[in-house]
């Protein structure tokens, strides 16, 4: 049972890391101006991040979605979940009226609510494949 | 502990945290390599150093409110500037608008240096958010264009406001008939 839900989370939060990843990899200059209207993000590490992050979180989808290195994907995808949650409530508190740069740089969905409980609810969907025995078919070993 | 024959723990008797720190660790460095291929390889180059001028500048720009934006449009006096990337957003535009866009910036730019002057007086917009839009408007005040504004709420409250739309171009710049 629970290598069956491994696969259905990782599928989920493979597919939505992919998708999200593709826009912001061919429109670097958008996606830093995205971030940078988070005003979290130092301009030394402005476009390091920009540049690094989508690259990050394509490898990460595209490795849940195979199921190859699954716990080592899930506890990234995890970790960048929190850090988007954290930056999300941090605008939410300052009242920022930004897009969220989630998955277009170009328009998007504005930062909210709603956006907050997806991404705890996509960080609750991580916990499966990152820790149960059996991952569920797919390239590694533990299937 | 379970240990192979080597003395080596086994990977399947290793606690779960402890296996997924070893892995993220070797996603993020493929992750890295990946980043620095698309850099290097996919122009335009991102230049790794953020122009912290760029964006102390975003918001320099005045806000102009659809209504009045359809006024400059029917006066005439007024270039607008479609800041969306090819191919991304609605297949519509403003008629006769010009294209920026954020990855392409210093071609686009030079390609219209015809076309508008630092004096012209410009409308920036995108599909319903400023923030490509701010990130254009930044870089040409820096490059001196000193009229320059953006259509708030973009394409989408210019086209709620019943105004005219056309097919998008799909050349880079398009020169406003």
């Amino acid at each position: 049972m629970m290598r069956w839900l491994s696969l259905a989370c990782r599928l989920l939060v493979g597919g939505v890391f992919i998708w999200a990843s593709l826009d912001k990899l061919a429109h670097p200059a958008g996606f830093a101006t995205a971030i940078h209207h988070y005003r979290l993000v130092p301009y030394a590490l402005l476009h390091p991040v920009a540049l690094l992050l989508p690259a990050v979180e394509l490898l990460a989808g595209l490795a849940l979605v195979v199921g190859w290195q699954r716990r080592g994907a899930a506890l990234l995808c995890a970790l960048m979940l929190a850090v988007f949650i954290a930056g999300i409530g941090s605008a939410l508190a300052r009242g920022l009226d930004i897009s969220c740069g989630c998955f277009h740089t170009d328009g998007g969905h504005a930062v909210g609510l709603d956006l907050l409980w997806r991404d705890v609810l996509l960080l609750a969907a991580c916990l499966p494949p990152l820790l149960a025995r059996r991952g569920g078919p797919g390239l590694d070993r533990d299937r | 502990m379970p240990r192979t024959w080597s003395g080596a723990t086994s990977p399947a008797a290793r606690p779960p945290l402890q296996v997924a720190a070893r892995q993220a660790l070797l996603l993020l460095l493929l992750g890295v390599a990946l980043a620095a291929v698309r850099w290097a390889a996919w122009p335009p180059r991102l230049p790794l150093a953020a122009d912290p001028t760029v964006y102390e500048l975003e918001l320099s720009a005045t806000l102009v409110e659809v209504d009045q934006a359809r006024r400059h449009f029917d006066e005439g006096l007024h270039l607008f500037i479609d800041t969306r990337e090819h191919g991304t957003g609605s297949p519509e535009t403003i008629p006769g608008a010009l294209s920026l866009r954020p990855d392409t910036f210093d071609d686009d730019l030079l390609a219209l240096l015809d076309i508008i002057t630092p004096e012209d007086r410009l409308v920036l917009y995108g599909d319903g958010n400023l923030a490509v839009a701010n990130n254009i408007a930044a870089r040409l005040v820096q490059r001196g264009y000193q009229n320059v504004a953006l259509l708030k709420g973009g394409l989408a409250a210019w086209r709620a406001s019943g105004g005219p739309v056309s097919p998008r171009p799909d050349a880079t710049a398009t020169e406003a008939p």
